[in-house]
């Protein structure tokens, strides 16, 4: 709206134009007859000037009315050119982004630094009577005020509150936070300032329930001031740690995602503090381009790696750090049914070749199994374990199958062994539903030399670098007798010739399964007595029991929270002392209390939302009880920003109203912008002009009676 | 000076013309530090005794030079001046912009009045022509005293004039008037304002002096009125004018300022004076404008 005004009722006072043109009719019928002497001058006069006259009384007529119509805009406080209301009783909400790409350098500090400075000069330009709030959005958004504070020195120098983050912008969590902020608002409608560099982002399905949630919330009116300019640079965008768990001295493909700024730019990857390796690329220009690095795995523990390259305008991403754990071995939880006499020396479902397999007696492994039965099984052994591995079990009671879903939920994993005929009913009704799989079972059993095994995807975790003449022996193995399983939503990792599939992969909540519809007994297949037996199951159990979620050593993006599974070895400490509970982030090493959390039977630490990139350490005492590895979201070194256009368009498709762009104006011409600039001046003097314009053009009405005659002559 | 009791508007609340006649003549000559006809075209009559401080222009020096004393010559006064005065009758002359104020009409009877007064009273003879159109009544020129109430008695009872030729009625004016004299020409001379020249040119061809008292309302110089009016000539009844005044001031007034400047130039140019005269003017100035003329002439 190019004009608005301060006191809009006083624009009542604009009726009072009309009076000029009331006077003037009644005027008009209140015409006198009065003789005069002789006419002749009249008439030429008249004669000669009716035409000009007639014109002049008309501009005379519009003249009084303008200046009335002037004064009575210029009475209700006109202001021009303003996108917001021009009362001066507003509530602002301003927000401003304090994601990582703020950090990024400009010729004089940084754009949060720029817009921290354009907010500061937005506020003292504001009335007094404004009511001010301000949320900071990166990582974690939140208001800056326990509440909206009038506009002044209190709400500018609590903008020195504000720190950089290095977590994402997220929109939906400004709309939804804005909307709380809205609702307690002193008044409607609420203009909302987004100070930000408008990085490019994905559209959210998330943003339009926030939107919703922010126009229930109130009115509000969106102006957004963009800092800063698309500047080259690259980064780090992640890390890709093997899918697997992996033992010390194994020689592993460390990957990152990389954005290079240029051709055969080099990447460094440091361990524990020690350069290891280099990466060089190929090509730049075309976006996030994939390195390796070859790594021996260090010893049992926790490494703390970087990768970096050179720094760029934005250094945040020029370096990303990443943790490596390393176990001593996989905890295996073998649960089994209870061996029956005509089991052979295998056990139940032959799961004793299994456990052998995987923990030869003669020598060290990167396993631990412990041999359960079904009927013993209980949450803390669960808990207690990386991998749970059910080999022909018994029907697992309620408790047990609840148990054992919530731990996948949480971040467990799990391998299924099912080949026993008699199992299948269990297996159809309860287990496989319980996995989200189709319950539809056949068991199928054939004579002579069987089927034989095909891997679908040589490239899988479980396969990749073996060996062709390794894959050939484990094709040449034979299948008697398995159970014809439907894959839903899973994923087929191996097949029968004859297409029926034999390992499916699947995943429920924050875990994996594994589900092989066969068991290790000689009369269904003759996998236990295969040289490939032992690389298939370790491999497998390694892929299972990567650490995920449940783990002391856990990779993630700022803005996400801190969770960690203690070190087994550490956890009973932490547990035992957990009022000292520590977490110590990145940066100034500031250390704060964690909290001890249990989901599933599973101790887990968290120490909240992470706000910097770096290392966060869980302490006990000196007890490092795990390491939160945080890195920038790869969003975060998006090189383009949106145009404030395209980026209001984007909110007016979410129903939010955008009213202005205030990226080219001088911040401290907000109120300028927002209420518009004060014309009453101009109006007054318009008015006055036209005045004195219409005593210039009927100057001969407000004439004394002439003087005599004596001074005419 | 006069009494400033003596305003045309007081004036015109006092009735009766003679009154008005003597006591603003009176009034006038009071005022005078010097008798104005004093010395005019005299007889000797007497000497007297000089008393000092008098002036010395009427000293006998023979009478010093014999008797070493100082005496004045005082004559007796005679004339030989015939006066005539035109008065307009027209309904213009009827208008007045100001009901306080007298009609331009009324302010010319008074004059003429005062005039005829001052004349008599200087032995001059005094006659009166009324007219609008046409000549309506008309008194001789005498010196009588009782001249003095025939001609009051003509201004007493004006009449309601219809429309103005002033030209033509001065032509034949002019042919009537035998005798050599003064004019005094009482008129608004809202009439073509050539045939007005064409008419006083007639009166000096006779041989007379002419002085023109334009009697003039101030409202009709100034046009000083407000809001929408609808003017009716007061000559043409039925021609109306609707106008704002205020937005025809400017040239109104240069207009008729155009038209003043004309009639003084051209009685200028035939050596007629031209006195313009508002209704809101003291009378001396008609008096005083005759007694110069009167003063040129003799």
């Amino acid at each position: 709206m190019p004009l608005s005004f301060l006191n809009p009722t006083l624009l009542f006072g604009t009726a009072a134009a009309a009076l000029p043109i009331i006077i003037h009719f009644l005027s008009r019928r209140r015409v006198r007859r009065l003789p005069f002497s002789d006419l002749r001058f009249l008439d030429e006069v008249q004669s000669r000037q009716a035409r000009s006259l007639g014109i002049r009384r008309w501009l005379l007529l519009l003249l009084r009315v303008l200046a009335i119509l002037l004064v009575a805009l210029a009475a209700a406080g006109p202001r021009y050119g303003g996108v917001g209301a021009a009362s001066g009783d507003r509530s602002v909400l301003f927000v401003i982004d304090t994601s990582a790409s703020m950090g990024t350098q400009m010729d004089e500090g940084t754009r949060l630094e720029a817009a921290l400075a354009a907010c500061e000069e937005m506020i003292r330009a504001l009335p007094s009577g404004a009511a001010v709030q301000v949320v900071t959005a990166g990582g974690r958004t939140a208001p800056l005020f326990g509440d909206w504070l009038p506009a002044g020195a209190g709400a500018v120098g609590g903008l020195s509150l504000v720190q950089p983050t290095d977590g994402p912008w997220d929109l939906a969590a400004v709309l939804r936070e804005a909307a709380r902020v809205v609702a307690r608002a002193p008044g409607t409608p609420v203009e909302i300032v987004v100070l930000s560099d408008l990085q490019e982002t994905g559209r959210d399905l998330k943003w339009e329930p926030a939107a919703e949630k922010l126009n229930n919330a109130g009115a509000t009116r969106f102006l957004v001031y963009r800092v800063g300019h698309e500047a080259p640079g690259g980064g780090i965008l992640a890390v890709d740690l093997p899918d697997r768990a992996v033992r010390p001295g194994e020689n592993i493909t460390l990957g990152a995602r990389v954005l290079p700024e240029f051709d055969e730019q080099v990447f460094s990857l440091e361990i524990d503090g020690r350069p290891v390796a280099e990466a060089v690329t190929r090509g730049s220009g075309a976006g996030p381009v994939a390195v390796e690095f070859p790594v021996t795995v260090p010893g049992v523990g926790l490494h703390r790696g970087v990768i970096r390259k050179e720094s760029d305008a934005f250094a945040g991403d020029d370096s990303r750090a990443f943790v490596l754990g390393v176990p001593d071995a996989v905890s295996v939880l073998l649960v089994h049914g209870a061996d029956r006499p005509a089991d052979t020396v295998g056990g139940r479902g032959g799961w004793r070749y299994l456990a052998q397999a995987l923990a030869p007696g003669n020598g060290p492994s990167p396993f631990r199994v412990r041999p359960v039965a079904g009927a013993d099984l209980t949450t803390g052994a669960m808990s207690a374990s990386d991998l749970l591995v059910f080999v022909d079990p018994e029907p697992l009671g309620r408790r047990a199958l609840e148990g054992l879903l919530a731990w996948l939920d949480q971040g467990g994993a799990a391998l299924f062994l099912v080949g026993d005929p008699t199992g299948a009913g269990y297996l159809s009704r309860t287990l496989l539903p319980g996995l989200g799989l189709p319950p539809a079972v056949d068991f199928q059993a054939v004579t002579g030399a069987g089927q034989h095994v095909r891997v679908i995807d040589a490239t899988h975790p479980v396969f990749a670098g073996l060996d062709p003449e390794a894959v050939g022996t484990f094709e040449e193995v034979s299948w008697r007798r398995w159970f014809r399983l439907t894959e839903g939503e899973g994923t087929v990792l191996l097949t029968l010739t004859g297409e029926d599939p034999v390992l499916i992969e699947g995943a429920r909540g924050e875990g994996k399964f594994a589900v092989l519809p066969f068991n290790l007994l000689p009369q269904g297949n003759d996998l236990a007595a295969s040289p490939m037996a032992l690389p298939f199951f370790q491999r497998l159990v390694s892929w299972l029991a990567v650490p995920g979620r449940l783990s002391a050593a856990v990779n993630i993006d700022v803005g996400q929270e801190a969770v960690v599974r203690p070190l087994p070895s550490e956890s009973g400490s932490a547990m035992e002392k957990a009022e000292n509970l520590l977490v110590t982030g990145p940066g100034d090493g500031e250390k704060a209390a964690a909290s001890l959390d249990w989901q599933g039977g599973v101790p887990l630490l968290r120490g909240g939302t992470v706000a910097r990139a770096g290392f966060i350490t869980f302490l006990a005492g000196s007890d490092t009880l795990g390491v939160v590895a945080a890195g920038i979201p790869a969003m975060e070194s998006t090189l383009e920003l949106q145009d404030p256009h395209d980026w209001g368009k984007m909110m007016q498709d979410l129903d939010l109203d955008v009213i202005g762009d205030l990226s080219d104006q001088a911040p401290a011409d907000f109120m300028a912008s927002l209420g518009g600039r004060d014309v009453a001046p101009w109006l007054l003097g318009c008015a006055l002009v036209l005045l004195l314009g219409e005593v210039w053009l009927g100057r001969g009405a407000r004439m004394r009676p002439g003087p005599g005659p004596e001074n005419v002559s | 000076m006069s009494s400033p009791l003596l305003t045309p508007e007081l004036v015109g609340h006092l009735g009766r013309l003679d009154l008005v006649a003597r006591l603003v003549v009176e009034g006038f000559l009071t005022g005078l530090h010097k008798s104005p006809y004093h010395g005019f075209s005299a007889e000797f009559s007497e000497y007297r005794q000089y008393i000092a401080g008098e002036p010395v222009s009427h000293l006998d020096w023979r009478v010093y030079a014999k008797t070493d004393r100082h005496y004045l010559k005082v004559f007796t006064e005679e004339t030989n001046l015939r006066a005539t005065l035109l008065l307009d009758c027209s309904a213009s002359m009827d208008f007045t912009g100001d009901e306080s104020r007298p009609t331009k009409k009324a302010y010319a009877g008074y004059l003429a009045a005062a005039l005829s007064y001052l004349l008599l009273r200087q032995n001059d003879a005094v006659g009166l022509v009324t007219f609008d159109e046409a000549p309506l009544a008309m008194v001789p020129a005498r010196s009588m005293r009782k001249q003095l109430f025939q001609v009051l008695k003509v201004l007493d009872d004006l009449p309601a004039g219809s429309s103005t030729r002033l030209g033509k009625v001065l032509h034949r004016v002019a042919e009537r008037v035998q005798r050599r004299g003064l004019i005094l020409l009482l008129s608004d001379m809202m009439d073509d304002p050539e045939r007005i020249i064409s008419g006083l040119k007639h009166f000096r061809h006779k041989g007379h002096e002419v002085i023109v008292f334009q009697i003039l309302d101030p409202r009709e110089m100034d046009l000083g009125f407000h809001g929408e009016v609808e003017f009716e000539a007061m000559e043409e009844p039925g021609r109306r004018i609707r106008m704002e005044p205020s937005h025809l001031r400017e040239s109104y007034r240069q207009r008729f300022g155009q038209w003043q400047e004309y009639l003084r130039r051209e009685c200028r140019r035939q050596l007629v004076d031209l006195v313009e005269i508002t209704t809101d003017t003291p009378f001396e100035k008609g008096l005083g404008a005759y007694l110069q003329k009167r003063r040129r002439m003799y």
